[in-house]
Order: structure tokens, then C-alpha cells, then sequence
């Protein structure tokens, strides 16, 4: 049992070694990249050879079982194995060097590994470079290993692989009449596999096409612009063809426009910027390596997207865009579906959750690069005063700290944390005036995380519940509102930051689950940014949400299915990962629903399987349920397209889906009734999840859910006449 | 040629010189005056819906409402208010508050029907009182309200139909306690200092047919002393803790009752209720400090419940009438007669009510002993108050009357009057029709032998 578990393990480590060099896991393009490395045998050989020592070794040696898996420490070795048995001539000898090029690419990439990750850079195909270089270099002196004379007598070889009819079909292929352009494409694509000729290429393009239709069309735009440049510029255009360094672009394209940042119209902007560059370096970097009459390989594609991610991440602001800030998934475009919906509920794996520092309803006096104080450095932080009904913030005469509605009210713990700062012993300010010297006032900071501090400040002396260093928890009360420092009147200012000192720079973050007070309606705001002068609470959990929708790992969920009158029973199993990702699975239908669930809210993730399943009638359903319930609030949210149209419209949307999302799903909860403010039995929330095209309606399906103090959970649907009903408890 | 208007007569008046502290000008004796409740004239209102009348502002009691809820819910994470029914019952009245959020505390089952007419949730009305009889209890258990439990008699009530009932009770019980104050109330609920709510709480955790959600205390009314809302917020607090303890059972809420002062001045206060009286947040600061610095689990904090009725709507209400006559009594004190009786303004008996003239009038005044329109001795409105000089046929109007007077009023030898509700954008409306004849006489009956 164990034996076959890790025979699957290593067969996944060895194709994704082959698929890995595209940035995919996809089994059926590494196995065609498989096929198309063996239409040279020996090279082939070899390869497997490469690939399966390296995995071996690194297997041996303890490394990251997962990063085996992933292709990770196999396929620079690969790539060594390919262009070493491609040289040489087939020899006992040359699997001796291929062995042991393979071990020497495999010590570069982990010690390269333990370089980079220090920046959180990637070392691509720099392992491949340095273990190739080496190789050609020092073969010179290996008087044993013949070099190859394949690739040059073509015909010779297709006789010796598939008879006659493989030099016939050759005949044929090359007939066709193929643009120059394309073919130096595909030629350029089998490169990469040091493959010289098209079919390699075609065959690799498919697999592309298959994995992902964004990665095949940024190969296809990567290419084009190096072609056009080429042209404008009056080089050799033939010099592409011949050295094949055409993948540079290609695979620079794919890196830069959907793989390190997440596809958009920018990083295909960025593309298009970056590849004259990378033709500048090409160009440049072949002079230099001629005089030892090396090929710069991948070079180019390593300096340019390296150096670009590090660029990126040196930026000082804050970034919205070109980040690595979001969520992988098995291709491109799968990751911008998964990205680009859910926004909110996204932002529970960016973001600590942040409450507001105080009770009931406060407004907000000065918001971010307020117009008084919150400038440049200090730009991100709030200013939260109380005002009545008639938008005064204090009583009688306003003339005395008394006055003020805020003055002494409690101010509470933001979130977790420990106390890494106080200053008290300030004295109150007369209302108007202002301590110029002493700016901050009494103040208190708090550590949530190793990067997220948060300042409160103004407070009154001596009215502090807590000292330094000790560890408070959410909510518990921290001190008084007063009037010290740079504070003309009473109020709390309230800042994020990344190091432990007051009146530290301030970070641009969001806070977590308020209730946003328009006049006629609440908005549940999840993750937001207070504006000028709203008016804002912190968000009452409910205790019937919390209970129920808390699925822990070990737990086993009875499902009854009601449909045409007939009544199915199955299971579902809750599990976690060991990067603690819950996730609900139903043994019968093999599929997978992830979920993320907080003291504020549960969403589902993702889901993986059968289209038909309960479980994925349930994830729709309850896709996104904040822990909260005010009587008609509406929640909205979207879900990943690809779990609601037909495979065909989504390739369509495939190729666009960096630059518009027309296939939408859009998901609105609606709470309806709760029996009972203390005592609840049950919750009533209304789904619906409308198809979007383009913005036409499609269809709607709803249902609505009930959720029972005793953790049962029924959902009814509203669709046909027929009553389709999901119970779990 | 137009016409001069002819200059109002005022009697002549001799007023003794009193000493005190004076302006050069001299003491000033001008008295205020209210012409318009929310931009409504009074003599408009009194013209249209006749005289007597009374008026509610809606403005007044969205407002006030608001200003308490603002004061507990910035010192305290979860606060609700109940509306003490039988401060003013008034299906308007109730609607208005229940629109704010407010639940419904209700003492009897008229009470509680009418809540439930007023479309209030059976499960968001807290029955107090001394008086549920047994079918009531059952009719508030199957509905699933919360009883605070007064005695141990209605304990066993409860316990007994547990028994049978389907739905588990929701209880609570009544504490009285000495919170410093005299009068002690001690004659609701079960006791603190004598162990007797401790023993009836044990009995309700002892008997696992109850569900017991919350502490319930009404400390008094008219309570000037917001420190005593923190004792019994404290004391309440400690039976919590003791019931975490020992049945590790977390309670849902801590109901600190009613009986926040209002504006109104006392009978024998020496100064001003205006004056006097604590504001909201002086009674949260006491209340929500006792509670958050008490051993309750700071994760585990109750609701805190508030049953305030007299402060949240006796400013909203106001009386406008007529004066009917004036007239010397044998002493020389001047008397003015009101068509505003006791048997309307029920308060009158333990407030000094504020009462102003609602048009110009002299600014002389003349200490004045102000009758109601009753044939009885004891109807008075103010024995003693320096007031100007009205004529018969002046209108005034009494202000802070929205509290008991539209409940606790009788017929009695007059016929009660309309009630306006004076809405947020100044339109008027009547909320209780005044009584006919008919009114009075639809219940009688005639034996045959009399017709």
C-alpha cells in the first residue's frame, strides 16, 4: 500500500518535472513534453535519467517532499539531461556524465534555493545554465564522449526511428506550407526542448493550448512582439531562427503576463514592455558568450524575469497591483476566476483581521490623507469622534472635555495582540488647545503580528486597564478616551502600522466586519476603509452562525437529499491539509469543497469534482455566510464562473479573462428571519446565485436556508415545481 | 383709515417688594412662554382638536430614545431597550418605539396582547409583574416570551407546566436589593441580601426544565442617584458570576429595569428636576462600569437590557387648554381655574407641573393657586406659582406629561380629550379620539326592570 502511494509520488515528481518548465502541473502536457523529449531517444534517455536522479537524491537527501512533487528540483535536471545526451554521442560514458551533470544541476538549484528565498525570488533556469555551461565547457576535455551528429542528418535518424513511413510522414509534414513566422514559432517552442523541428513544437503548443488557454496566447504574443521588434529594429531576423532563442520571449511572456502576477491587462502591458528588453540582453549577451562559443540558452528569459519580480517587490507604496499577493490555482486562467471573484472574502487570507477600537456607533472625523493632520507618512489613520442626532459632538456649551459625547468612553482591544508600548501621564488638553510638544498624547500600541502594530492615541491619563506587555485579547477594554496631545478635542485617532514605535509610518490596511450607518439602510462591510464623516459600529456576531458554521477537521456530516420524491443518504468528512485548509469531502462523489471559516464569516473556496454533487449544491448555496445577522442586510458576493457555465463558452472566456470577466455568477445572501434574539432555534437566510452574461440575467436558482440552533442545516430550493431539499446535520 | 387695535386690559396689580438678589432694573418676573410644540401653534392645535388636548411629539421621543441609546451602546457592547408598556400605552405611542428597536415590556396580559397586536414578536416581550395568572404563564410560555419570575408562587407555576408544555420557559427573575436608597423596594421579586434570589435561582437550575436567560432589577423610580444603579448593577453582576461557577451557566442578559428620573420636579424638591435630574450618561457611566468591571467573563458579556419608560417619553408629552375663570379666594390669593384636571394629569399629585402661557401676556406676575375644572376639593393643578395674569379664555400649555397621565387617567365628571401626535415633519394627528357620551355609556347595561 504504501509502495504504490509512493510509485503515484514519484510518477507525479517525474511528469511535473517535464510540465514544470512551463510553470504546469498538468499531467497530460507533461506527458506529451514527455513524448516530444523522446523523439531524439537518446536525449530522452537521458533526460529521464536527469530527472530521475535528481528527484531521487533530493528525495533521499530530505528536501521538501511537496516541492519534489511539484517538478521543483527536477527539471533544471532535466533540462541539463535533454541538451547534455543531445551533444553526445550515446555512450555508457554519457550517462555517467548525464548522472552526474543531473547531481551537480540539482546541489545548484537547492543551494541557488536557499539564496533566493531570502527574497522570495524563483532561480527558474539559472541551475540549468550554470550545470550546462560547465558541461559543454568541460567535455572538451572528455576525449571519450563523441559529439553528436544528430539533428544533421535528418533523415538517417527518422529511418532508424520509425522506418519508412517516418521519413514519408516527415516529407509530407514539411510540405505544408507553414508560415515563415509560425514555423520559427514552433521551432522555437521545440527548442525548449532542444528539439529542431516543428512537429516537437506543435506538439508542445497543443499541450500549451490545453494547460491553458492564457498561457498559449501570451506564448503566441510574446513571440510576435520579439518577431515584429526584430523587424523594426533590421535585425537578423534569421538569427532567431537559427539559434532558436525564441523561447526566451515566449517563456518570458508566460512568466511576466500570468504566472508571477496575476494575468490583467497590466501584466500583458508589462510583457510587451519587457521583451525588447529581453532581446537587447539576448543580442548583447551572445556577443559575450561567443568568445567561448556558448549559447546563452535561457539567459535572457532568467536575467529579465528575475530581476523584474525583485523590481516589484522594492516598490516603497503601497501595492494594489502586480503583486504576488493572490491565490494559485492549476492555470491562469483558473487563478483569475478564483482571483477575481470573492474580493472580499480574498482578503481574509491578506489581511489580520482589524476591529474598531471602541463600542457603538462612532463617526469618522478625519479619514485617510485627512484634510488636518493625516498627511504624507501619516496618511493612513482615522480620527473617530461620537456626534448626536443633530451632528454635534458635544453637549451644553462644548466648552469643557466633559462635553464631548466621546470623552472617558472605553476603548477596546482592535484585535489580539500584546501591549509593546504605553505613554500615559499627559494631562487633558483645554478644548481648542493643542501639545505640540508632546504630539501623540498618551498613546498605546499593540503587536498583532511580527509586521502589524496598531497606535491608539489621545487617551486620557491614568485611565489605562492594561500595561506593557501584557497580552490582551479582542475587545477587552484598554483605556479611556481623552484629550492629550495634538487634540483640540476628545477623539480617538487610530492607526496601522509596521514598527513598534509611536507615531510610527502608517500602513494603508483595512478593518475587519463593521456595520457602515446610511440613513435608511446598514451595509456589512467586511474589510473597508472608513470614509469622512460615516457614521460606523463594530459588527454583533451571532451566536446561532458561530455555533453551526464551525466544521471541524474529524467531524462527519449526515446528508439527507431530497429530490423527486426520492430521499438520498450519503456522508461528507471534514479534513485539513497540513497548510490548515479545511475542506469538506463527500467520499460517493469524490469531490472536495474548501472552505475558510473565522469568527466573522464562513466561505467556501473552492471546489473540486462532480459537477452534479450535493456538495457542490451546498457550496453555492452558503458560498459566503457572514457571521452576523441584522434582519434584510444583504451580502453579495461572486462566484468563479467556471463552476456554472459549459466548458466551451468558458474557452472563450479563457482567453479573454485577464482583461474582462462576461461569464459572472453573482451570489446574494439575504437574512431573513431570526426567531429569537437570545434563545434562537433557527436562522432563515435567502441564497440566490444569478448567471451573468455579459450583464444579461440568466438564470437564477434559489433556495432558502434554514440554520437550527441544533446544527442542522436545510436547504430548499426554489426551482420547477418539484421540491429539492438538502439537510445536513 | 385704519383701524387701532384696542389695547388688552390688565387688572391692576399690588405686589409686596421682596428682597432679594436684584439687576438695577429689579427682579425680573417674566415668565416664558410656549406658543408652538414642534413649529404647531397651540391655539391652531386647540382650534382644530378643542380644548383641553393633548400632544405628543414624535420628534421629542425619537430623539430621546436615541440619545439613551447612544449613551449605553458607546459605553457597552450589547444594549436593549424594552418599552415599559404601562408608561404610555398608546398603540402610536408603542409603534414609534418599537420602530427604534425597542422590545416590549409588558405587566399584564392586556398589556401583552396588545403588544402582540402591535405586531411585537412574542419572542421580544419581557413579562414582569406580580400578576400573570397560570393560563397566562402557559400562553407566554407556548409563545416563547421571557417571564421574570416575582414570586415563588409563580415559580411553581411555571415548574408545573414545564412539565407538560412543549417549549421550554424562557425565565428571569425579579431582584430586589438595598442599593443605599430609601424607599428600599422590596416588595417585587426575590430578595438579594436574604439569600432568597440565590435559593429561587437555584431551584430554577435545579429544576432542568427552565431556561434560565437573565437577572431582572427594578431598583425604584424617580431615582435621582445613578451610584444605586451601579450597586444593583454590581450585585446582579455577582449572581452571575456565582451561577457561572456553580452550574456553569452563562446568562443572556442582565435587565436593570426602569425608574430613570425625568425632568419633572418633585413635590417638596427644593430645586428644579431640570436641574436635579442625572443625565443618561451619568446613569450608563454607573451601570456599564459595575458590569464591565465585575468577574463576568469579559468574552462572555451579557445584553444589557433597560425597561426606561418615564425618562424616554415624559418631555414628548404636553397638555394645552383655557383658562375657564379667575377668581379671588377669601384670603386675597388669587385662583385661576384650568380645564385641565387631576383626573387627566394623574402626576400632578407628586410633580409641580410646569405650566406656561401659550400666548403674550403681561409680564407681571401674581402668586397663583391654578384649579381644575372638577367639582371635587382635591383637584388641583399648582397650589402655589408665581404665573401671570391669563384671561379667561388665554390658553397654556403643561409640559413633561408623556409619561403615566395617557395611562393612569380616568373619566371622571369631564370627558377625556383628543391626543395628537405631532409627527416628524410638523403634520398632526389624532391618536386617541376624545370621548362621547357614547363612549362612556356603550358598556352600561340597564336591568329591565329600570328601563
Amino acid at each position: 500500500m504504501q509502495k504504490t502511494f509512493n510509485i503515484k509520488k514519484i510518477s507525479t515528481a517525474i511528469l511535473n518535472s517535464y510540465s514544470q518548465i512551463f510553470f504546469s502541473e498538468n499531467k497530460l502536457f507533461a506527458f506529451l513534453l514527455l513524448i516530444v523529449s523522446f523523439i531524439d531517444i537518446w536525449a530522452g534517455v537521458s533526460g529521464l535519467l536527469a530527472v530521475l536522479t535528481a528527484n531521487i537524491i533530493a528525495y533521499t537527501l530530505g528536501f521538501n517532499k511537496l516541492a519534489i512533487q511539484k517538478g521543483m528540483y527536477g527539471f533544471n535536471a532535466l533540462l541539463v539531461g535533454l541538451g547534455t545526451g543531445l551533444t553526445f554521442q550515446p555512450s555508457p560514458q554519457l550517462f555517467f556524465i548525464v548522472f552526474f551533470a543531473s547531481l551537480l544541476t540539482l546541489f545548484i538549484t537547492l543551494a541557488l534555493q536557499g539564496i533566493l528565498t531570502k527574497y522570495t525570488l524563483p532561480y527558474l533556469s539559472i541551475p540549468f545554465l550554470l550545470g550546462i555551461w560547465i558541461i559543454i565547457l568541460a567535455s572538451k576535455d572528455f576525449s571519450s564522449l563523441g559529439l553528436s551528429e544528430r539533428g544533421i542528418y535528418t533523415y538517417n535518424e527518422l529511418y532508424a526511428l520509425g522506418g519508412n513511413n517516418a521519413v514519408n510522414f516527415y516529407n509530407w509534414f514539411s510540405s505544408i506550407n507553414i508560415p515563415e513566422s509560425l514555423r520559427i514559432y514552433f521551432l522555437s517552442l521545440g527548442a525548449i526542448f532542444f528539439q529542431n523541428n516543428i512537429l516537437a513544437g506543435i506538439i508542445i503548443s497543443i499541450g500549451l493550448l490545453y494547460y491553458s488557454r492564457v498561457a498559449f496566447s501570451l506564448s503566441l504574443l510574446g513571440y510576435y512582439i520579439a518577431f515584429l521588434f526584430y523587424y523594426f529594429i533590421g535585425a537578423n531576423f534569421s538569427e532567431l531562427g537559427y539559434t532558436f532563442i525564441g523561447f526566451n520571449y515566449i517563456l518570458t511572456s508566460i512568466a511576466i503576463g500570468s504566472y508571477f502576477v496575476l494575468a490583467s491587462w497590466r501584466s500583458y502591458l508589462w510583457t510587451i514592455l519587457l521583451l525588447p528588453i529581453t532581446i537587447i540582453i539576448t543580442a548583447g549577451l551572445a556577443k559575450v558568450f561567443a568568445i567561448w562559443s556558448l549559447s546563452v540558452y535561457s539567459l535572457p528569459f532568467n536575467i529579465v524575469v528575475i530581476m523584474f519580480i525583485y523590481i516589484l517587490k522594492l516598490r516603497t507604496s503601497k501595492q494594489e497591483h502586480l503583486t504576488d499577493n493572490f491565490v494559485k490555482q492549476s492555470n491562469p486562467e483558473k487563478t483569475i476566476y478564483l482571483n477575481k471573484t470573492a474580493i472580499e472574502e480574498n482578503k481574509n487570507k491578506l489581511f489580520f483581521p482589524i476591529n474598531l477600537p471602541f463600542w457603538g456607533e462612532w463617526s469618522v472625523m478625519q479619514a485617510h490623507n485627512g484634510e488636518y493632520t493625516h498627511k504624507e507618512e501619516w496618511q493612513h489613520a482615522w480620527d473617530f469622534i461620537i456626534i448626536d442626532e443633530d451632528g454635534k459632538q458635544f453637549k451644553n456649551t462644548g466648552n469643557n472635555v466633559e462635553d464631548y459625547y466621546c470623552y472617558k468612553k472605553s476603548i477596546i482591544a482592535p484585535a489580539d495582540g500584546i501591549i509593546s508600548d504605553i505613554f500615559d501621564r499627559i494631562e487633558d488638553n483645554k478644548i481648542g488647545e493643542v501639545n505640540t510638544i508632546k504630539n501623540w498624547g498618551n498613546s498605546i500600541v499593540i503587536k498583532h503580528t511580527e509586521i502589524l502594530y496598531s497606535q491608539i492615541s489621545h487617551i486620557k491619563a491614568g485611565s489605562f486597564k492594561v500595561k506593557k506587555g501584557d497580552f490582551v485579547k479582542k475587545g477587552e477594554i484598554l483605556a479611556q478616551v481623552g484629550n492629550s496631545g495634538h487634540s483640540p478635542y476628545p477623539h480617538i485617532h487610530f492607526q496601522m502600522q509596521a514598527t513598534p514605535y509611536v507615531g510610527s509610518e502608517t500602513l494603508d490596511y483595512p478593518i475587519h466586519n463593521y456595520i457602515l450607518n446610511k440613513k435608511s439602510q446598514k451595509e456589512l462591510i467586511s474589510f473597508g476603509k472608513p470614509k469622512l464623516n460615516t457614521k460606523i459600529s463594530p459588527a454583533e456576531k451571532d451566536e446561532i452562525l458561530l455555533k453551526v458554521l464551525n466544521f471541524t477537521p474529524g467531524q462527519k456530516i449526515k446528508v439527507k437529499y431530497l429530490a423527486n420524491n426520492k430521499t438520498k443518504e450519503l456522508e461528507w468528512e471534514i479534513f485539513k491539509t497540513i497548510y490548515n485548509e479545511t475542506y469538506i469531502y463527500c467520499k460517493k462523489t469524490k469531490s472536495t469543497a474548501y472552505f475558510f471559516s473565522n469568527d466573522a464569516g464562513f466561505y467556501f473556496k473552492n471546489f473540486y469534482g462532480d459537477k452534479n454533487s450535493e456538495l457542490l449544491l451546498f457550496f453555492k448555496h452558503l458560498y459566503s455566510v457572514k457571521k452576523t445577522f441584522y434582519k434584510n442586510i444583504k451580502h453579495i458576493s461572486s462566484i468563479r464562473p467556471d463552476l456554472f457555465f459549459n466548458k466551451y463558452i468558458l474557452i472563450i472566456q479563457d482567453f479573454i479573462a485577464p482583461f474582462y470577466l462576461f461569464l459572472k455568477a453573482k451570489y446574494i445572501l439575504n437574512y431573513l428571519e431570526k426567531d429569537d434574539d437570545f434563545s434562537a432555534d433557527f436562522i432563515k437566510l435567502e441564497a440566490s446565485i444569478q448567471k451573468l452574461f455579459f450583464h444579461k440575467k440568466g438564470k437564477e436558482s434559489k433556495s432558502e436556508i434554514m440554520i437550527r440552533q441544533n446544527g442542522e442545516i436545510t436547504l430548499q430550493l426554489f426551482e420547477n415545481e418539484s421540491i429539492t431539499k438538502l439537510t445536513i446535520n | 383709515m385704519a383701524t387701532k387695535e384696542k389695547l388688552k386690559y390688565e387688572r391692576p396689580v399690588i405686589n409686596k417688594i421682596n428682597a432679594g438678589v436684584t439687576d438695577k432694573f429689579g427682579m425680573s418676573t417674566k415668565m416664558e412662554i410656549i406658543e408652538e410644540i414642534d413649529s404647531v401653534k397651540i391655539t391652531d392645535l386647540l382650534n382644530e382638536y378643542g380644548s383641553p388636548v393633548f400632544a405628543v411629539s414624535e420628534n421629542t421621543i425619537r430623539k430621546t430614545i436615541n440619545e439613551l441609546k447612544q449613551s449605553f451602546t458607546t459605553r457597552y457592547p450589547k444594549v436593549q431597550i424594552a418599552w415599559s408598556y404601562k408608561t404610555n400605552y398608546l398603540n402610536a405611542i408603542c409603534k414609534i418605539y418599537h420602530s427604534e428597536g425597542s422590545w416590549a415590556e409588558v405587566v399584564s396580559m392586556f398589556e401583552y396582547e396588545k403588544a402582540i397586536s402591535n405586531g411585537v414578536s412574542a419572542k421580544k416581550i419581557i413579562f414582569n409583574g406580580p400578576d400573570k395568572s397560570k393560563a397566562d404563564l402557559e400562553k407566554a410560555i407556548n409563545n416563547g416570551s421571557y417571564i421574570h419570575i416575582d414570586h415563588f408562587d409563580e415559580l411553581y407555576d411555571i415548574i408545573a407546566i414545564s412539565k407538560t408544555s412543549k417549549e421550554r420557559p424562557k425565565v428571569a427573575i425579579r431582584v430586589n436589593m438595598d442599593t443605599g436608597i430609601y424607599p428600599q423596594w422590596d416588595r417585587f421579586g426575590f430578595n438579594y441580601e436574604n439569600g432568597e434570589a440565590w435559593n429561587a435561582l437555584n431551584r430554577i437550575m435545579l429544576s432542568e426544565k427552565l431556561d434560565l436567560v437573565g437577572l431582572h432589577t427594578h431598583i425604584g423610580t424617580y431615582i435621582l442617584t445613578p451610584s444605586a444603579y451601579g450597586v444593583a448593577a454590581s450585585k446582579l453582576s455577582e449572581l452571575a458570576v456565582k451561577l457561572d461557577k456553580k452550574y456553569n451557566h452563562k446568562i443572556k442578559y442582565i435587565d436593570m429595569g426602569g425608574g430613570f428620573a425625568s425632568k419633572n420636579t418633585l413635590k417638596g424638591a427644593y430645586l428644579p428636576g431640570k436641574d436635579t435630574c442625572p443625565t443618561f450618561d451619568q446613569y450608563a457611566e454607573a451601570i456599564t462600569n459595575a458590569i464591565i468591571n465585575s468577574e463576568i467573563d469579559p468574552q462572555n458579556m451579557p445584553t444589557l437590557f433597560l425597561e426606561t419608560g418615564r425618562a424616554l417619553i415624559d418631555d414628548a408629552g404636553y397638555i394645552a387648554g383655557t383658562v375657564l375663570a379667575n377668581k379671588r379666594l377669601a384670603s386675597g390669593r388669587r385662583s385661576m381655574i384650568v380645564d385641565t384636571g387631576v383626573n387627566m394629569l394623574f402626576t400632578s399629585f407628586w410633580y409641580e407641573h410646569e405650566i406656561y402661557p401659550a400666548q403674550e401676556v403681561s409680564s407681571h406676575t401674581e402668586d397663583t393657586t391654578i384649579y381644575g375644572p372638577l367639582c371635587m376639593n382635591i383637584d388641583i393643578i399648582r397650589s402655589a406659582i408665581n404665573f401671570p395674569l391669563l384671561n379667561k379664555g388665554d390658553n397654556y400649555v403643561l409640559k413633561r406629561v408623556g409619561a403615566y397621565n395617557m395611562t393612569q387617567w380616568m373619566q371622571f365628571i369631564t370627558l377625556r380629550p383628543n391626543i395628537i401626535l405631532i409627527d416628524t415633519k410638523g403634520k398632526t394627528h389624532v391618536i386617541r379620539e376624545n370621548e362621547t357620551n357614547e363612549t362612556m355609556t356603550a358598556l352600561e347595561k340597564i336591568p329591565e326592570h329600570l328601563k
